[in-house]
């Protein structure tokens, strides 16, 4: 059966379309609008591009089918998706936008199908094919709220929106080059806009529309800007209380402490969040008879009545749960009961209704809070009641007249097919009549070119088989085009913020000036940025410039991912100088940690590390530097910064290649750049550098020792570092008698533990920090092949017992086993011509007339060892070790699996025994 | 004849003078203990974690883990203290004590002992005497130590793990250590503790603090061999013999006397200290041996809370073998959260305070004061004792008969704690007793409630608000909370 009052309101629509369409004529773009065709390929020369990313943008090739190496070249941009269209698009918008296209949505790049039809043949397609859109869902409705709003605004006209889309404040004018968003407020409700911001490529994955990867509010407050000026009318009573209940009471007993009118049966009238109860009184408008089915959803109880009888209960204090229940109706109005309460915890209440050819939508829709209110919705449109026959009817013409081929639309698992057959694009090479007739001919889409726009896409027609592979240059010029990068984006001088829009673009950080405010030119980009890194921006977007507020969207890996290749094809280039370093890696990444510090250059005035904010200015954070930046590319930046980003702020660290700071590497520029590289290298892992902390609480040895007892990063709770005047430092592990980490220049940082409660490990402040062997010192063995004990040191009968401080007043560590006393002590000395340490053990057996067995004393432990000469080993291309000792056997290295020891005889004839250690590292 | 008639006059005097004084403006607890701060110098952080009385001077320890050793720190003048650094770099030290000339510390890790061996004023050793109960690295694992008892050990409560679980060792108990380092398990059942510290007759009690098992602060008596309530830390019975057998699992949800007879091991709180009625966050424990030097309470506990920076006077008592007794407000104004508390032999009582990680009403981040008593003697309710059919009040000055023996002068209310897993409890079970009767002694120094409906388990809290001494004066602290767990048999 067809909606006659459907029917009877279509004429009212289209002469309110006619009237609009002549007021704002001047404004509006009569024509397809691809922006960046507009803007950067508009001259005669442009011609053949602009022609094919028309070919593209307007999807010639979904039906013009294009071969080999044009098909390539002519990659046709993906139609929304319409599977669930009805669920995003509000039906009468559907109505509209099909009845006259071109009027309703100015700008569209979607062709008017029913071009050359008579009035009612064109009005019963266009309901039939509505019918069909709507049978996919039941759009949700909610109301803006004005927080929202002003949210919404600030965002629209911050992180980037209106580059593509324009001002929208005010005295915008309206720009050639921008993308009218058409009747928003018509085509979305608040619940279906915010969905598609929040994920535009799900509908839309041709990326032309890109994800600002928004979260849930932020595509929310969006959505309340756009359609702000939604109304919608009060739909029932509600009476609010305030009452502990754990199951209904009785509410005729309590009075509510306020009464009003609200939109939908929610729980938002409440004042406060535990021990309320709402109770909605409504009435709902059936359209025609029927069995109709209830959904109840709510934390915590609620239940629910129609025309006097209780259809669902949801009774008790439970987590948000939803129940149904089924009624028959007749066509009218019937009173509505909804209560509702809450005790405690989250809260919620959603109310349904679905059946006699309503899609499941929420029962406020069809509610008005008295019975006289005939009409629910207060625009003046009828309810829209789905035709089933209509609607096949509709799903018949998706596939005729060739929605399909354009638009995806799943009906159960397959897409729909498009039956619509034209000629290949070869075929159309001439250009003439078809589409492209300047009047729209009856039964062919009607794209309504200008003039320009047919011309541009004849001489592509004519030139696209000749045209052969893209320069990559101009393939990436071509694509900047289509997908409007060159919005925010310069490179060679074309795009970039056009004047009108130049002063949205804002910056948290006013002190960079434009650098932190409009969006990076992209010359040289290929160059600049890791494979890895350009990417992931091409994939998912970018967020790594913390002072811009406008965001680098996401544009999709299947959309833009080609592009990487032509980037690197064109800009790359590998010609820094390097210098070698010969240093040991760890010494480089100390005298890099120090160069970027406050002691050295100064970077962490500037550039943020992680999550500690830099002093100055929060440019870009120093632990992505490695990962974002191609290696070549940094050493000539930080040659001459200027001349890749003009008038940058980025100081020279080595103006004219000299060093400023020439106490670090003897202030060798090569080697100070390697230094640094190989220090930002480390990323999150590097050490923090100094002084960009500031509630650090810096602990460094004056004239003599300090001591340190907390919870050390690599040692167990009981650790005891020392840090002493000569810039080494050590951590003592009282609960295994082991010396476990030595580490180089600063001490520690306090703040950890002495700022608030103090948990976490703290990791030493120095550098170089080296790892040493873990496990009890000393041990008896069976044999020299024994495996090293593995045991606790309590459980094989060690003590701690504490330090006394020599002269020095640093500490002599002093532990037993059950055989002998041991006084470990460790000084600072100068070996192999660096800063470490000597270790001196001296071992007195407790009962000298006792037999003990042999004991050894394990020195280190890696997965190489190499002896050397004088009694020095290297372990693991780390760190040396010289082992000494008055007994006998000498030093043994023996393996431990896959691993070395490096193990020495504790010789007790005369009942003590030393033992001398030095460590270089 | 002359002399006597003399001293009678000046004591009219006294009394009208006290009368005026009255009307005009109250006495507040300044007019009776003096609050003075000593002067830390500038880049000392001294949140003072333990307090003991060293060879004539002040050793104080931090939560930084520096000892400083503050010399004159009872002369008159304040400024007169100087501040030396002793030791540094130990881990948190909760607990400062000495035996033959050594000061023992008990750091997070370890009970230490230190010495001065060449007299230059710092520690030329640190010696581990017990290292033996574990530690994971979790900041909430806290150790407080104790003086050393008459059997010559120190008492140390070990704070459980997040203090909701024991992750190592002994986490969740008291152990007694020994100068020669044995370390004997002696209590289970502990949550996270404020402070430690013996009574007038060497009994060991520590604070427990709201949380888990525990349904407000409290006042606990380490009884060796008991469990103090949170079952957290109970596994480690397989680890020691030296208390018996892990004591049956408490119900959650239940209340605490209920528990105590299913679970003999199980020793209530001696006292609870009403949450955000006393305190939240109770601390140090201090008892005044100083035979009267501190006024009038001698023998009785000084409890420290931290978050409502105060200190608060415990009296206690025992029925059926079980101390149990009544909390009174006493001074409040320190400076910083109220952390350790220490007398000197001239009874003044020093206070350390900290507000690191736990904020306090007094707003400074750490504070070293003492409190001494001006030579009035505020009036108070001295002493609270339950009878078995009511209490008996005894009051630090007569009272005047007229209000003191009329029952609408006190109201009373009884509400217990939900003994749970779950975090603290609101007060619950309620009841309001009656006050049938009030007999006042011939001397006014004490005064008989007789009352029908004293609950088991309950605290009874009792608000004297219309009581008046003999000079006319309201009570200085009006509140008296008595932990009732055991009812008097006779």
């Amino acid at each position: 059966m067809r909606d006659f009052r459907l029917l009877r309101w279509l004429p009212a629509v289209a002469g309110f379309v006619a009237l609009t369409s002549v007021a704002s004529s001047a404004a509006v773009p009569q024509h397809p609008v691809v922006p960046g065709v507009e803007r950067v390929l508009s001259g005669e020369d442009a011609k053949a591009a602009a022609g094919r990313i028309l070919l593209a943008e307007l999807n010639c090739v979904s039906c013009h089918k294009a071969e080999g190496a044009v098909a390539a070249q002519l990659k046709p941009k993906q139609a929304p998706i319409l599977d669930q269209v009805g669920s995003r698009v509000q039906v009468e918008w559907l109505q509209e936008y099909l009845t006259s296209t071109h009027a309703a949505k100015a700008g569209t790049t979607m062709p008017d199908l029913f071009a050359g039809l008579s009035e009612p043949d064109r009005a019963a397609k266009v309901t039939a094919l509505t019918h069909f859109l709507a049978s996919t869902g039941v759009v949700a409705q909610s109301r803006a709220d004005g927080g929202a709003v002003g949210r919404g605004d600030q965002l629209y006209h911050e992180i980037g929106c209106f580059a593509c889309h324009g001002s929208r404040k005010g005295d915008a004018k309206n720009l050639a080059a921008v993308i009218p968003l058409g009747k928003v407020e018509k085509k979305y409700t608040i619940p279906s806009l915010t969905a598609f911001l929040k994920d535009p490529l799900h509908v839309r994955p041709s990326g032309r529309m890109p994800s600002f990867n928004l979260n849930d509010k932020q595509a929310r407050d969006l959505a309340c800007y756009f359609l702000k000026d939604l109304k919608l009318p009060a739909a029932v009573n509600y009476e609010y209380y305030e009452v502990s209940w754990n199951d209904f009471g009785d509410f005729g007993e309590l009075k509510p402490k306020t009464v009003g009118e609200s939109e939908d049966f929610g729980v938002n009238v409440r004042q406060r969040n535990d021990q309320f109860a709402l109770r909605f009184t409504a009435f709902v408008h059936i359209p025609k008879d029927g069995k109709y089915r209830f959904h109840l959803g709510s934390d915590d109880g609620s239940r629910m009545s129609v025309a006097g009888k209780e259809v669902v209960n949801v009774g008790g204090v439970h987590p948000h749960q939803t129940k149904t229940g089924e009624i028959e109706l007749k066509m009218g109005a019937h009173q509505v009961v909804v209560e509702y309460f809450e005790a405690g915890g989250d809260e919620s209440l959603k109310v349904e209704i679905e059946g006699a050819g309503l899609g499941r939508q929420p029962l406020a829709g069809l509610c008005s809070p008295e019975k006289e209110k005939a009409k629910p919705k207060d625009d003046g449109k009828p309810i829209f009641t789905l035709d089933e026959g209509l609607a096949k009817e509709g799903r018949v013409l998706f596939a005729s007249i060739g929605c399909a081929s354009c638009h995806q639309m799943k009906a159960g698992q397959e897409a729909i097919k498009s039956k619509l057959v034209a000629k290949s694009l070869a075929d159309i090479s001439a250009g003439e009549g078809g589409c492209l007739a300047k009047d729209a001919t009856k039964g062919l889409p009607n794209y309504q070119l200008s003039d320009i726009q047919r011309s541009q896409i004849q001489t592509a027609l004519k030139s696209v088989e000749a045209a052969g592979e893209r320069d990559p240059s101009q393939a990436i010029h071509e694509s900047m085009a289509q997908f409007n990068c060159y919005a925010c984006h310069e490179r060679g001088r074309i795009g970039g913020a056009e004047t009108e829009l130049n002063t949205l673009f804002k910056t948290a950080m006013p002190e960079m000036g434009d650098e932190g405010r409009i969006p990076p030119a992209l010359d040289g980009v290929g160059d600049k940025l890791t494979e890895a890194w350009f990417k992931n921006i091409l994939e998912n977007g970018a967020n790594d410039r913390g002072y811009m507020i406008s965001v680098m969207p996401k544009f999709g890996g299947g959309n833009v991912g080609h592009l990487l290749a032509s980037f690197r094809k064109v800009d790359l280039k590998t010609e820094a100088e390097i210098a070698k370093s010969s240093a040991p890696l760890a010494h480089q990444k100390a005298a890099g940690r120090r160069l970027v510090g406050e002691k050295g250059m100064g970077c962490i005035k500037c550039h943020p590390f992680g999550g500690s904010k830099a002093t100055g200015i929060q440019a870009m954070d120093l632990q992505i530097m490695s990962k974002r930046l191609r290696q070549d590319w940094w050493y000539r930046y930080m040659a001459r910064p200027g001349d890749f980003r003009p008038g940058t702020r980025m100081p020279a660290p080595w103006p004219f290649g000299n060093a400023s700071v020439r106490d670090v590497l003897d202030g060798n520029v090569g080697l100070q750049m390697n230094a640094v590289w190989t220090y930002l290298e480390d990323g999150n892992k590097a050490g923090i550098p100094l002084g960009i902390q500031s509630n650090a609480i810096i602990l460094a040895a004056d004239k003599e020792p300090i001591i340190y007892r907390n919870f050390i990063e690599g040692v167990s709770p009981r650790g005891i570092a020392v840090g002493y005047p000569e810039l080494v430092n050590l951590c003592f592990d009282a609960e295994q008698c082991s010396l476990a980490l030595v580490w180089h220049n600063d001490f520690m940082d306090a703040s950890k533990h002495w700022l608030g409660r103090g948990q976490g490990n703290q990791r030493p402040l120095g550098d170089n920090i080296l790892s040493l062997v873990r496990g009890v010192p000393i041990a008896a063995l069976a044999s020299v092949e024994a495996p090293w004990p593995t045991e606790s040191a309590a459980s094989l009968g060690y003590r701690f017992r504490g330090y006394r401080f020599d002269k020095q007043r640093r500490p002599v560590f002093r532990y037993d086993t059950k055989l002998v006393e041991v006084s470990d002590e460790v000084k600072p000395a100068t070996i192999r011509k660096g800063p470490g340490f000597e270790r001196t053990l001296t071992i007195v057996q407790k009962d000298p007339d006792e037999l003990a067995p042999k004991l050894w004393y394990r020195a280190a432990e890696g997965s190489s060892i190499k002896q050397l000469e004088g009694e020095w080993f290297q372990i693991d291309e780390r760190f040396f070790i010289q082992l000494q000792s008055d007994g006998l056997p000498g030093p043994i290295v023996r393996p431990n699996g896959n691993r070395k020891e490096l193990v020495i005889g504790v010789d007790l004839l005369n009942g003590k025994t030393k033992i001398v250690q030095r460590y270089a590292w | 004849m002359r002399s006597l008639f003399l001293l009678m006059v000046v004591g009219a005097v006294v009394s009208v003078e006290s009368r005026l004084s009255a009307q005009e403006k109250p006495p507040t607890e300044s007019d009776y203990y003096k609050l003075e701060s000593y002067e830390i110098p500038k880049g000392v952080n001294l949140e003072a974690g333990g307090l003991h009385f060293y060879g004539e001077k002040l050793a104080v320890s931090s939560r930084r883990g520096d000892i400083y050793l503050v010399e004159n720190p009872l002369a008159d003048d304040i400024k007169q203290a100087k501040f030396k650094l002793f030791a540094g770099g130990l881990h948190e030290v909760l607990g400062l004590t000495e035996k033959d000339g050594w000061l023992y510390a008990t750091q997070r890790c370890e009970v230490s002992r230190l010495k001065d061996e060449d007299g230059d004023g710092r520690a030329d050793i640190v010696e581990t005497i017990c290292d033996k109960w574990g530690i994971t690295g979790d900041y909430h694992e806290y150790a407080f130590g104790s003086d050393f008892d008459k059997d010559g050990n120190m008492w140390v409560v070990l704070c459980l793990t997040g203090s909701f679980n024991s992750n190592t060792k002994f986490r969740g108990w008291c152990v007694r250590v020994g100068a020669d380092g044995k370390m004997t398990p002696t209590c289970s059942g502990i949550r996270s503790p404020g402070g430690i510290g013996a009574n007038s007759v060497g009994d060991i009690f520590y604070t427990d603090n709201q949380g888990p098992w525990n349904g407000t602060c409290s006042l606990k008596h380490l009884r060796a061999g008991s469990f103090q309530g949170h079952p957290g830390g109970n596994g480690w019975f397989s680890e020691t013999k030296a208390i018996g057998e892990r004591p049956k699992e408490p119900q959650s949800g239940s209340r605490m006397m209920v528990e105590a007879k299913k679970i003999p091991e199980l020793e209530p709180p001696a006292i609870y200290f009403p949450y955000k009625k006393m305190g939240q966050s109770a601390s140090g424990v201090a008892c005044d041996l100083s035979k009267g030097k501190f006024g009038i309470f001698e023998n009785q506990l000084f409890v420290g809370d931290q978050t409502f920076s105060t200190i608060m006077r415990v009296s206690l008592e025992k029925v059926q073998g079980h101390y149990q007794g009544a909390c009174f407000p006493f001074r409040e104004g320190f400076g910083s959260g109220s952390l350790s508390a220490e007398f000197m032999p001239d009874g003044t009582l020093i206070v350390g305070g900290t507000n690191r990680g736990w904020g306090s009403r007094g707003s400074k981040p750490f504070a070293l004061e003492r409190l001494r008593w001006t030579g009035k003697v505020p009036f108070e309710i001295h002493e609270m004792h339950a009878k078995k059919d009511g209490f008996e009040l005894t009051f630090t000055h007569p009272v005047d008969p007229e209000t003191a023996s009329k029952a609408e002068s006190y109201k009373l209310s009884t509400y217990t704690y939900i003994y749970q897993a779950s975090y603290g409890s609101p007060e619950v079970d309620h009841t309001t007793p009656t006050i049938d009767k009030v007999a006042v002694a011939a001397d006014g120094k004490s005064v008989r409630l007789f009352v029908t409906g004293l609950q088991e388990g309950h605290v009874h809290e009792l608000h004297s608000d219309g009581v008046r001494s003999n000079d006319g004066l309201p009570l200085l602290h009006k509140e008296a909370y008595y932990t009732l767990n055991y009812l008097v048999q006779e």
